[in-house]
């Protein structure tokens, strides 16, 4: 079968769907799993969202589109719209509010003011949900992006740069980065794909990769006694690492005839839909049921000249209110919302069987850093949850809270998802009101 | 004297520092990655490019404190030394066709059929990778929308070559391919496809167009090649099921990409593996490629490792010779040792020799390899590794081009190495009356062509407003908005990068600038609001002045005496209260400046990978800066004394 990559990508053409995706079916273990394949996926906006434009008028299940949200209505009935969260945890110690927001994103934990090696977070939502979610697939999650970093200068007001790159982070100390090049996240994610090999060729791989990690780290044990606690802390980084690797190697090799590789040479706008295009993938050959995804890194200067923005993101996103400015940035907050669109409808797309979709067993959360751009506010968060996790979270409506913190929302969706937790970040003690199907 | 800032301690009491300090654990970071595969295997491949971005810390990549692992890295570092074993060793090369679709902006085309229509000028890049240097052929299948009598015209470009052109005949109903032929160098080639006549508007309503469809490189065409010498640098004997050949190329991989001689009780472990795929009934080819691969995944790879005999003491000790080779090499080349740095090594002279450290960091700094000087460190001090990543609006600056921000890019990569290399004093880097152009930057700049379509010529500013690199166009492209200058963002580019003293960020809700439409006047009447706020008045008061003397160059660079209509006033004082107008006469005081010689030192200090804000740092940065101003300024001789250094030729432990 040929099918061309460009008429996802290119301009209107990108809403069609992906008339391959059916015979990529793996589904046969799926289809025997009498547990819901759930999945978490996180979108990112960088440089908050212009409120006016986004919040609808009334609560409810009728509520009216608006703007920006309008990419969003053929979804209406699977998706919620929160207003009034707050992530207070976010806000920033004297200036830099665009990386401490993107650190607390998914962790609400107030992050740590260093440009240094002593950087301090917490566990994020995808990450405390990837082992429960994503058990014996080849990838616990995936972390994915439009851009890497900046090439000079420091990334925020004496923030490290791994606050203002990684909304996912393992441990208090471990950002994920992320892949940002389609072609690169499509090599990996189809690295051990080869149907002619014989299991016994499989094994041997496997063995081969083992015995080279398995070296490695016993020669950095054998280092790690000789070198001073720094160091230590270093080299315990990698060691960590290999045997992530290791684990990974262990899992069964998923065959799932992958597509034509994207391009590694795109534009923006296009990346970013190569890039849903292969979260798509990811979720349709059951390679891993947690992704998050950044459009852009904290306080992101990237033009839009795909909604004819020339002007950076973030220049524009201090728009002290000017008509002008306020116009372009909601047509970049409406591209974005596009993108989601275009996300939402690739997990419509994908059969869980039973007639449900993959968006119905799954929850995407999407929201940005701040608020208001030009007023860098942790409050009244714009916020769109979609998917109902399986039945357990309510969709369909617009919901207004009073300053509730974001971190009850995360602890609702987390129990949607089968992981209960009393508590979560700095500020969340209880399942945010009105999220679960009672 | 220059101002003492005194960070954290050590002011008044400059070069009495005997703590070298330590140097944390250094992770290669991209660039170095790539140049080390580069130097140890011969390859052009650039696989970093797709590693997870560096970390950075103090305005660098390459600090070693945050600089960080992480299991996503760690795969592909994986995923990559077998790539690249596999690429080195490579019997033979075979024709191979690859095929890419070409897209550019929407702006530019759009997706019509199987293929791209370009509706107006723009270009298309794709990235092919030619295994071998040798014949390729590049074909594209095109038809055009004929308006006029010219035909639709596209070029083919690699880099280094002159463009193809290729008249499109073929109309819509039969598609040609057309077929160029090239001569590539091994690794990867940017390919460049663009529509270069697009018109429109004829009486009938004809428009130009060119619709291409997918792009094939294939190739080599000249056969099966064997890239003998990659192959045999490596494996250095031919018995290879002999387990001393196994051995002795083990022993010397190691040797090189560890940046120190194996033990004895290393080699077994990775002849183990050799064995092991024996056992697997593998070839001895195929352990070794495992035994490599192994070399290449290890800690003493990924790492620059130095060891302190007493991991606890805080007694200073001198590096080995290998890891003081590998300091020098990662500084000067962000790559490996070169055989005869090794050879130095080896030899013990660069910790028994006085003088062997000097005439190696001269030696290297001779080697083309020191550009990466220029590239890493000039490129991330300066800003000018940020041209190209935001344009300035096509509408207003219709004249700015990939042509134009090459030769900007050129022109400070070229000054710096003037400096650099023909010893002319850094007090003048600020100041000086010369600079380097091509045909297309000289009438940029307003000055006379000179007779050079692609090379610089060095060229007098006498007689212009420009003087010194902050009036290039990289700074000044790179200083602003994509529609205007920002003198707030040059003036912090001098507080940060100059004077080593960045200004406090500003309080929440006060950023940005009232826009021309609600406010009229020029940039600078609109940023005097600054002034009457106290709170933003405290900075800015410092900031502005210093970007307001910029002001005659506008957001490319181009000369200007109004902005909007409202005549420029490059007037000011600096924050001492001495007045300037224009950026001839604010860069003058700037460069008597002597901060802005220990703001210089301390970046190329922090650039060895060190944070500048450890305690002994102040110190060695001091009294660096002591000697380089008596020294008079000189560049190369501020790099050996920083090489021949105490703080950088010892290491010690930590509590």
């Amino acid at each position: 079968m040929s099918w061309s990559r460009r008429k996802f990508l290119g301009g209107a053409a990108a809403m069609i769907g992906l008339p391959m995706l059916a015979s990529l079916q793996p589904r046969t273990a799926r289809g025997a799993d009498p547990v819901l394949p759930k999945r978490f996926i996180a979108m990112y906006l960088p440089c908050g969202i212009v409120m006016n434009n986004w919040t609808p008028s009334t609560e409810g299940a009728g509520w009216a589109p608006t703007p920006i949200l309008a990419p969003l209505d053929p979804y209406r009935s699977k998706l919620q719209i929160l207003s009034g969260l707050n992530n207070l945890p976010g806000r920033s110690d004297g200036g830099g509010d665009h990386a401490s927001g993107t650190g607390a994103f998914l962790t609400c934990t107030h992050v740590r003011k260093t440009a240094g090696s002593d950087i301090s977070n917490d566990v994020s939502v995808d990450q405390l949900l990837a082992p429960v979610l994503s058990g014996g697939l080849p990838f616990p999650s995936l972390e994915l992006g439009t851009d890497g970093g900046s090439s000079v200068g420091d990334c925020d007001t004496g923030y490290s740069c791994s606050y203002a790159r990684s909304i996912a982070w393992s441990s208090a100390t471990t950002p994920l980065p992320k892949q940002t090049n389609p072609a690169a996240v499509f090599d990996r994610m189809f690295a051990g794909y080869d149907p002619d090999a014989s299991a016994a060729e499989i094994a041997r791989r496997k063995l081969y990769r083992t015995s080279v990690l398995d070296g490695a780290l016993e020669e950095a044990s054998s280092l790690r006694s000789r070198l001073g606690r720094t160091d230590q802390a270093k080299l315990d980084e990698y060691m960590a690492s290999v045997r992530d690797l290791e684990l990974r190697i262990d899992q069964p090799v998923k065959v799932c005839r992958p597509g034509t590789p994207p391009s590694s040479s795109l534009g923006f706008a296009a990346r970013s839909s190569a890039i849903i295009d292969l979260m798509a993938i990811a979720i349709e050959c059951d390679l891993t049921r947690v992704i998050t995804y950044m459009l852009g890194n904290a306080g992101s200067s990237n033009a839009h000249p795909q909604v004819g923005v020339t002007e950076s993101h973030h220049e524009l996103s201090h728009h002290m209110g000017n008509p002008d400015n306020l116009a372009k940035l909601t047509q970049i907050n409406k591209w974005e919302m596009d993108q989601l669109a275009y996300l939402l409808s690739k997990l419509e797309q994908i059969d869980d069987g039973n007639g449900v979709t993959a968006l119905d067993n799954s929850i995407v959360f999407c929201s940005s850093e701040i608020e208001d751009g030009d007023a860098h506010r942790h409050s009244n968060l714009p916020v769109v949850v979609a998917g109902g996790a399986g039945g357990t979270i309510s969709t369909g409506v617009h919901r207004r809270y009073n300053a509730q913190p974001l971190a009850d929302l995360f602890i609702a969706l987390m129990g949607g998802l089968g992981l209960d937790v009393g508590t979560f970040g700095d500020d969340g003690t209880r399942p945010l009101a009105g999220i679960r199907v009672s | 004297m220059w101002a003492c800032v005194g960070l954290l301690a050590g002011c008044g009491n400059s070069g009495s520092s005997q703590d070298p300090g330590r140097v944390t654990l250094h992770r290669l970071n991209n660039v170095e990655y790539d140049n080390t595969m580069r130097d140890l295997l011969g390859t052009k491949l650039r696989l970093a490019t797709d590693f997870p971005a560096d970390d950075r810390g103090y305005g660098f990549d390459n600090v070693a404190d945050v600089l960080r692992m992480s299991s996503l890295a760690l795969e592909l570092y994986e995923t990559a030394a077998a790539t690249l074993i596999a690429d080195t060793l490579a019997v033979t090369t075979t024709s191979a066709t690859q095929t890419f679709e070409l897209m550019t902006s929407t702006s530019n085309g759009t997706a019509v059929g199987t293929g791209w229509l370009f509706f107006s000028n723009g270009s298309a890049t794709l990235t092919a990778n030619a295994p071998v240097a040798g014949t390729y052929r590049i074909a594209i299948r095109a038809y055009q929308h004929q308006a006029g009598t010219e035909p639709a015209r596209l070029t083919i470009e690699v880099p280094n070559q002159p463009a193809v052109t290729i008249d499109v005949t073929a109309l819509q109903a039969a598609p040609a391919e057309y077929e160029t032929t090239w001569t590539l160098p091994a690794g990867n080639v940017l390919v460049t496809v663009s529509f270069i006549n697009n018109d429109c508007c004829y009486p009938a309503g004809e428009d130009r167009n060119v619709w291409v469809d997918h792009l094939t490189v294939e190739g080599p065409l000249n056969g099966p090649v064997v890239d003998v010498d990659r192959r045999s640098a490596i494996l250095i004997c031919d018995q290879l099921e002999d387990r001393a050949c196994q051995t002795s190329i083990l022993t010397r991989f190691a040797a090189r990409a560890w940046r120190r001689p194996p033990t004895v009780t290393e080699i077994e472990r990775l002849l183990d593996l050799v064995s092991l795929a024996a056992t697997e009934g593998d070839t001895p080819e195929g352990g070794l490629r495992l035994a490599l691969q192994r070399v290449l995944v290890s800690p003493h790879f990924l790492f620059r490792v130095e060891i302190d005999p007493d991991p606890t003491s805080t007694t200073p000790h001198p590096l080995t010779d290998w890891e003081l080779a590998t300091r020098l090499s990662y500084f000067l080349w962000s790559s490996m040792p070169d055989e005869a740095l090794f050879a130095a090594a080896d030899a013990g002279t660069l910790t028994s020799d006085p003088n062997e450290i000097e005439r190696q960091t001269r030696r290297m700094l001779e080697d083309p390899k020191a550009i990466a000087l220029t590239d890493n460190f000039a490129g991330q001090w300066l800003f000018t590794r940020a041209l190209g990543d935001q344009d300035p609006d096509y509408d207003l600056f219709p004249m700015y081009d990939d042509e134009l921000e090459s030769a900007m890019r050129a022109e400070t990569r070229r000054y710096f190495q003037a400096f650099l290399m023909d010893d002319i004093p850094m007090n003048q880097f600020l100041v000086a009356d010369f600079t380097y152009v091509n045909d297309r930057l000289a009438a940029h700049y307003g000055l006379p062509p000179v007779g050079s379509e692609e090379e610089l010529v060095r060229v007098s500013l006498e007689g212009t407003e420009r003087r010194g690199f902050l009036t290039q166009g990289s700074f000044l492209r790179v200083t602003s908005r994509p529609k205007r200058t920002s003198p707030v963002l040059r003036g912090k580019w001098v507080l940060d990068n100059l004077l080593c003293t960045p200004p406090r960020p500003p309080p929440p809700g006060v950023e940005g600038l009232p826009d021309a439409e609600t406010t009229p006047g020029s940039v600078r009447d609109r940023l005097e609001a600054h002034r009457n706020n106290p709170i933003c008045a405290s900075c800015h008061r410092v900031m502005d002045p210093l970007g307001f003397a910029l002001d005659n160059f506008d957001a490319i660079g181009s000369y200007r005496s109004s902005d909007s209509g409202f005549p420029i006033d490059a007037s000011g004082e600096l924050a001492d209260g001495v007045a300037f107008d224009g950026a001839i006469e604010m860069t003058k005081l700037l460069a008597e400046d002597p901060g802005v010689y220990r703001c210089m030192v301390e970046k190329l200090y922090t650039y060895t990978g060190r944070s500048p804000f450890r305690i002994e740092a102040t110190e060695h940065v001091d009294s660096l800066t002591e000697r380089f101003i008596a020294g008079g300024y000189i560049l190369r001789d501020l790099i050996v004394d920083m090489t021949t250094d105490p703080s950088f030729v010892s290491r010690r432990g930590e509590p």
